[in-house]
């Protein structure tokens, strides 16, 4: 049996891996790093930009951390983790020691069981594999309308992908309104606006009963609304969870992903989660949840990392930020942009035609925000919403056109626009 | 030490030759007449004049030491030059995620103009230029490269 | 009111086919010629209002601008030229006095330029400055007509108590502008000027900002009829105190600064209330006599423990010659003398350009006057007004002065560019304006640089001329007038003046 020791084992090597493992490089350059990668490494956000022939493949321009500086073991899984032995074992019966551990195994589409989901034609959109498929089966078959199942986030950036290849399609989500979760109605209906200028069917309250078709191929779908629509291909993209099922017996504590506390550390000490797979405490409400996007895999792996190597940091909360550009209409959101009633904020809101621009606030500080059509400064916001900066003596200016730095206090501004940028 | 573009707000006087001449080196001629009065697309200015009250100066990206805009970005088209230590953005890569333009605490990350699924950001003149011509050309030293 | 008779005095010519409207001429036009019409994307500019302050020329990244003088198409008249008929429409619409700003704009002789300079040829080697050291380093103050020694066992060294001296590292000195008439950036490039190149600059009759403080060893106060911002303090952190009699733009004349003007800055500055108007009176009204004037001499030598020099400046006037003598024998160490062409902030135009003597009669009046009573040794003389390069530097230093300040070559190198509207205090160039968004116009380093740049290109001529001369101290050129010929001057005007003509020999 294979034994290796491993200072500094990361399990899975996608962002918050990478960035958790040029952490660990940054602090450490000689103990040893060894990393278990099932995939090779791509962007898996790029899945669909790739679909859509906006991007020529997956792949990410850099390699993050310096590949021949930690040993990669490609290929391989992790099958189980003895969290009091600190003992990992592989697939193939390899057994890795390790004193500290980062899992970053990301997360996995959620797939629901319905009648016909085995029909050739449905696809979800996570792994590599699955754009290959999905090009090969648009490539061997005539495909005259594709069904999207799902508003959400993957769901619209699907849509956005079989714009670009100029196939009609039919968006079908359950709840009232598209993104329900980043969006406001009012952001929603600007959306919906958008979509059916393009051509797109937006079908909401609704979702699929049974997929069906003569053969083993799709050919139409059935809604729980009694109607039949004929489809040549589907797209599920109803969300994605937490790759955790391995780690069930682990005794690490988890929920919905791996409860972390602020520096990125599960309830075992020495073994960190970061990215997709970790459940951390969101920046604005103080609750645990997952917050599945890149930037803040970017985040929590270079807190996990730091902290792996003893440096001290702490992670100041998960803030969910999204954007989109769908049918020329780009589209940003941050924080909590449906606050509940008993907050008692503030909502600032400017609309027009094609803009619409909403400020959530708390206790005077922005805590959440939606931007429609005009995109440009919405970092600005976010940095607002991020540092908690008390917004009162600028509010006024929050919705202007040439909202700025320069509406920012002096000191403030003095203090981020004179030093090396901004510090994380 | 890499050279950044510091700002001076104090003795910023809001004439804005910074933007005017940034469109035109960014332009298709990069001279100015033309590219004003004969080109048809005209770049937007990577530096942009903030103005409010008496106070006003010229931002463009400051090139973060960890910036977000390169750890944010879904195909590593914005990256980190590593001779200049210049934030760049490959164009051919870029596919208009706009990661970026949400991750930039200045706002100096914009999406290009209409029709184009790029960002427009400083590129310091790709270094083409000794010193920045929209540092070269400030009236009043409210640029300076250092 | 009826549509006004006064013509535009400049024409701006704008080139269609380089104006990209760019709007730079619009954003710096602090009295809003420019303007651009969004509709046509075109940009009009209204000629009555431009001050040919050339601003929008020199920023309009494409030269599309050239604003000339308006050639007037009166019938010529001698008598009755374009200028004098245009102040004489103005007071008939406006029953006023005409104001302007810096010095007298008339074309009366420049006295400088009919005097040519000495060099050494054959008989007398002249001196390479880049090989072997001139010194141009010169001492402001009262010096001794004798010097006792005391030689003992115990002691060896002077016994004569010298009195204060400023040292000059160049015989050139920033005029009085005061913060008030000038932006605090304008003042801050001429302080630390000042300091960087090792000479001094004069504070002006409007007191001295509290953050100037720590540059008074760079600095010399004034004291004037309004008295404005003179305390203990401002006395302590100067280097010398400067009894002001009179102005060379307005001798004879009082100053107001009207109340909207004086801002909690200059408030503070000036020590009047915020709003108030600052009037200084035409005269001193303690000194009607050379015996006050003896009397604030003295108060102030007091006060600074006669450690500091005490200037007095009075304005180049026709008796000009007995004022210094008294001025000197009421216990002055410095004479400062402002001639006609001196500039000012604000000034009736009448009183500038008709009033007072030019600086070059005056000063060779004095020198020999106080030669003749044996008391040029007890006063420096200090000339002002006018002085354009390093070779009036030099013309007057052989004419008899131990330096010169300059007050408009000052503001020339900070970007002034001579439109005489400083006391409209809309002065594009952020020089003499106290308005947030024009006075951020001048970068102090880059105006402490351009100033420093000057008077380190005048040294360096200074030293090219006087090694020219064979001369290799400056203060061996003072009152040298064998080294000065007259050209196209009358006998009368060369014997004011001390000089041989051009073509006379030793």
């Amino acid at each position: 049996m294979n034994r290796i020791h491993a200072p500094y084992l990361v399990v899975g090597f996608s962002v918050a891996g990478r960035w958790g493992a040029r952490a660990i490089r940054s602090r450490d350059a000689k103990k040893k790093i060894v990393v278990v990668s099932e995939e090779e490494f791509y962007s898996r956000p790029l899945i669909t930009y790739s679909l859509g022939k906006k991007a020529k493949d997956i792949t990410y321009r850099e390699t993050i951390v310096d590949e021949s500086h930690v040993d990669i073991l490609w290929g391989k899984r992790v099958e189980s983790l003895d969290t009091s032995r600190k003992v990992a074992w592989l697939q193939d019966g390899t057994q890795i020691s390790f004193d500290r551990a980062l899992i970053a195994t990301g997360g996995v589409p959620i797939i629901p069981s319905l009648h016909g989901m085995d029909k050739k034609g449905i696809f979800s959109f996570t792994r590599s594999e699955d754009l290959r498929k999905i090009q090969e089966f648009l490539r061997d078959f005539p495909v005259e309308r594709v069904l999207v199942l799902g508003g959400g986030f993957i769901g619209l950036k699907t849509c956005e992908a079989f714009l670009h290849l100029g196939l009609p399609i039919v968006l079908v989500e359950l709840s009232s309104r598209l993104l329900p979760t980043m969006l406001d109605e009012e952001g929603s209906r600007y959306l919906e606006e958008a979509l059916s200028r393009n051509g797109v069917r937006v079908i909401t309250q609704d979702t699929v009963e049974e997929f069906r078709g003569d053969r083993d191929r799709l050919e139409e779908v059935l809604l729980r609304s009694g109607e039949i629509i004929p489809v040549g291909m589907a797209a599920v993209a109803i969300g994605v969870k937490p790759n955790v099922e391995w780690l069930r017996n682990s005794g690490l504590n988890i929920r919905r992903g791996v409860v972390v506390n602020e520096f990125q550390e599960t309830s075992v000490r020495g073994i960190f989660a970061a990215g997709d797979v970790a459940e951390t405490k969101n920046l604005i409400t103080g609750e645990y949840n997952v917050v599945a996007i890149w930037p803040e895999a970017v985040r929590q792996g270079k807190v996990a990392g730091w902290n792996m190597v003893g440096a001290v940091t702490s992670y100041p909360g998960s803030l969910p930020v999204n954007s989109l550009d769908l049918g020329g209409l780009a589209l940003v959101s941050a924080g909590i942009v449906n606050p509940p009633q008993e907050w008692g904020g503030e909502v600032l809101v400017k609309r027009e035609p094609e803009e619409y621009l909403k400020v959530v606030l708390r206790n005077n500080v922005i805590v959440g925000m939606v931007m429609v059509g005009r995109i440009e400064r919405a970092g600005l916001y976010i940095h607002l919403m991020r540092e908690r900066i008390v917004v009162s003596d600028f509010k006024n200016k929050l919705l202007e056109k040439n909202f700025g730095l320069v509406n920012l206090p002096k000191d403030y501004r003095k203090h981020l626009v004179e030093g090396v940028g901004v510090e994380v | 030490m890499v050279k950044r573009i510091r700002i001076h707000e104090e003795y910023c006087i809001g004439c804005r030759l910074c933007e005017i001449i940034c469109m035109v080196k960014h332009s298709a001629s990069g001279k100015i007449i033309k590219a004003f009065r004969k080109e048809s697309e005209r770049p937007l200015p990577r530096v942009r004049v903030e103005e409010e009250g008496y106070t006003s100066f010229a931002l463009q990206c400051r090139h973060c030491d960890e910036a977000p805009c390169v750890e944010n970005c879904l195909t590593g088209a914005m990256h980190r030059d590593e001779a200049t230590g210049v934030v760049l953005c490959d164009e051919d890569l870029c596919v208009g995620c706009w990661m970026c333009v949400m991750s930039c605490p200045f706002g100096v990350v914009e999406r290009k103009e209409k029709g184009k699924t790029t960002v427009s950001k400083c590129d310091v003149c790709a270094g083409k230029e000794e010193i920045p011509p929209c540092v070269k050309n400030c009236p009043n030293e409210a640029l300076t490269y250092e | 009111m009826a549509k006004s008779l006064l013509f535009p005095e400049f024409k701006i010519e704008r080139d269609a086919e380089r104006c990209i409207s760019c709007q730079v001429c619009v954003r710096q036009c602090a009295n809003e010629v420019h303007s651009y019409d969004p509709e046509d994307d075109t940009v009009y500019s209204a000629e009555e209002h431009c001050v040919g302050c050339q601003r929008c020329v020199t920023l309009c990244p494409t030269g599309a601008l050239e604003i000339r003088k308006r050639e007037i198409g009166f019938r010529p008249n001698a008598n009755w030229d374009v200028a004098s008929i245009r102040n004489l429409y103005k007071q008939a619409e406006t029953g006023g006095v005409l104001l302007t700003g810096m010095g007298c704009d008339k074309p009366y002789p420049i006295y400088w330029d009919h005097l040519l300079l000495n060099a050494s040829q054959v008989t007398n080697p002249s001196i390479d400055p880049l090989r072997e050291p001139i010194e141009i380093r010169t001492f402001l103050g009262k010096k001794e007509p004798f010097l006792e020694v005391a030689w003992s066992e115990e002691f060896a060294g002077l016994k004569t108590r010298l009195a204060p001296q400023l040292e000059l590292s160049i015989p050139v000195l920033f005029s009085a502008m005061s913060y008030g008439s000038i932006s605090y950036n304008a003042f801050r490039s001429l302080v630390e000027a000042a300091k960087e190149i090792g000479t001094f600059c004069n504070s002006g009759e409007g007191g001295l900002h509290p953050g100037f403080y720590p540059l008074g060893d760079w600095i010399i106060v004034q004291v004037a009829s309004g008295r404005f911002g003179v305390t203990p303090e401002y006395l302590e952190v100067a280097a010398a105190v400067e009894i002001k009699i009179g102005q060379g733009a307005k001798p004879g004349i009082g100053g107001h600064l009207p109340g909207e003007k004086v801002s909690p800055e200059i408030s503070r500055t000036r020590r009047i209330p915020v709003g108030s108007d600052a009037i200084s009176p035409a005269p001193h009204h303690d000194i009607y006599s050379i015996e006050d004037l003896e009397r604030l001499v003295f108060a102030l030598k007091e006060a600074t423990r006669y450690e500091k020099p005490i200037s007095v400046k009075i304005a180049a006037v026709h008796n000009v010659a007995a004022i210094a003598s008294g001025a000197v024998r009421a216990g002055a160490d410095i004479v400062a003398i402002d001639g006609i062409r001196g500039g000012t902030g604000a000034a009736p135009q009448v009183i500038r350009d008709n009033v007072g003597i030019p600086i070059e009669l005056a000063l060779a009046q004095v020198d020999e006057r106080l030669r003749k009573e044996g008391i040029r040794h007890r006063a420096s003389i200090v000339i002002a007004g006018g002085i354009r390069s390093s070779s009036d530097v030099v013309k007057a230093i052989a004419l008899g002065a131990d330096a010169v300040y300059i007050g408009t070559s000052a503001l020339l190198a900070l970007g002034c560019h001579l439109c005489q509207k400083c006391y409209t205090g809309k002065c594009n160039w952020g020089i003499a304006t106290q308005d947030p968004y024009l006075t951020k116009r001048l970068n102090p380093q880059m105006g402490k640089r351009r100033l420093v740049n000057l008077l380190r290109a005048w040294s360096l001529e200074i030293k090219e001329i006087l090694g020219g001369m064979g001369i290799n101290a400056i203060e061996s050129l003072r009152g040298n007038r064998e080294q000065l010929r007259a050209v196209g001057l009358t006998k009368e005007e060369a014997q004011v003046l001390g000089v041989k003509m051009a073509g006379e020999g030793w």
